[in-house]
């Protein structure tokens, strides 16, 4: 019963309203790179183990981002950005990421006005 | 699924605040057992004294209970920084259960298109598929596989319901295996985006056959 329950929500998906897994998660092979980049060439990881960590960074990205969102609606601003994100890593004790993530946003930052000044040459 | 969630996510976040600290801030987060927080309790104010040093003035160092109705299991302490965020995250969790959107199974593929081309790929030793480079070297077999994968169009063309589709599913998948099983003498592929684009696919093979089981 409960198969066939999730099985009419996967039908009628688009209609009514269903998160689906493709916008709930990361991709699972995105996932499944971004662990092999830390492990041994020959090292493998079984499917159990990428969707856990599927459901650990997805979990801690709305983690994250409900206290950026909750500093906005406080400010009463709607568009959260870079520094609202960098300031909840922060309030929320993880300093050791906070200050990397500022100095890569404020190099994003930097690259974004290199390509505004010195727009690709049209054709 | 929800209790599951909630302890590996706060196990997950304690986890990596001790991990990230500095040997000083390790002592200052004990990742006791929870039949023991009350213990950690009382000697949270004397480890605080203990180390009482000035670089240390900053950090927070107390740990907050969650509620205990939450946790079947007793109470989970989690960083004081963190406390309200994991309360608002459980009751937005709550809300999307409840409104009945959150998705409890996960689909062994995501888009029907794509699963079907993936059946009708020809698999070489071992389940990989083969790619276009290795298709010429066994003409005999090639025949073999039309024939196969004339068998799979014509299951394919009765999927009524969910169960039906997925007995379909696990018969063409058993043909296939079948199939691989008498293709022995193929070549394994060495090169590295073909062994990525077999992964992908043959993982989701695997998962269907696991299920089966």
């Amino acid at each position: 019963m409960m198969d066939n329950v999730g099985g009419s929500s996967s039908n009628i998906a688009e209609n009514s309203g269903i998160i689906r897994e493709q916008d709930r998660l990361l991709p699972i092979a995105n996932v499944g790179k971004i662990m092999k980049q830390i492990l041994p060439p020959n090292a493998k990881i079984s499917k159990e183990s990428k969707e856990t960590m599927q459901e650990c960074v997805s979990e801690f990205i709305s983690f994250v981002t409900s206290e950026a969102s909750e500093k906005c609606r406080k400010e009463r601003r709607k568009t959260v950005n870079g520094d609202d994100i960098c300031w909840a890593l922060g309030s929320l004790g993880f300093d050791d990421y906070a200050e990397p993530l500022r100095r890569y946003l404020q190099r994003y930052r930097e690259q974004e006005l290199d390509r505004a000044n010195n727009p690709p040459k049209r054709g | 699924m929800k209790p599951f969630l909630s302890n590996h996510t706060d196990s997950m976040y304690n986890c990596s605040q001790v991990g990230c600290s500095h040997p000083m801030a390790h002592t200052s987060y004990p990742c006791g057992d929870p039949y023991f927080g009350s213990s950690i309790v009382a000697y949270g104010p004397q480890a605080i004294n203990q180390q009482m040093v000035p670089q240390m003035l900053g950090l927070a160092s107390t740990r907050i209970a969650l509620p205990v109705d939450l946790a079947e299991d007793g109470p989970i302490y989690v960083n004081a920084k963190q406390y309200h965020g994991i309360l608002r995250r459980r009751q937005s969790r709550a809300k999307l259960e409840a409104q009945n959107k959150l998705i409890k199974s996960r689909k062994p593929y995501l888009h029907e298109s794509r699963h079907r081309h993936a059946l009708n790929r020809v698999r070489g030793s071992g389940g990989r598929f083969l790619s276009a480079k290795q298709l010429p070297q066994s003409n005999a077999e090639l025949v073999t596989d039309a024939y196969q994968k004339k068998d799979a169009s014509e299951a394919e063309n009765h999927p009524s319901s969910t169960g039906e589709n997925a007995s379909i599913t696990f018969t063409a998948i058993s043909a296939l295996t079948s199939m691989s099983s008498n293709s022995v003498n193929f070549p394994n592929m060495a090169g590295s985006s073909q062994c990525s684009g077999g992964l992908t696919f043959g993982a989701g093979a695997l998962q269907c056959t696991s299920v089966g089981r």
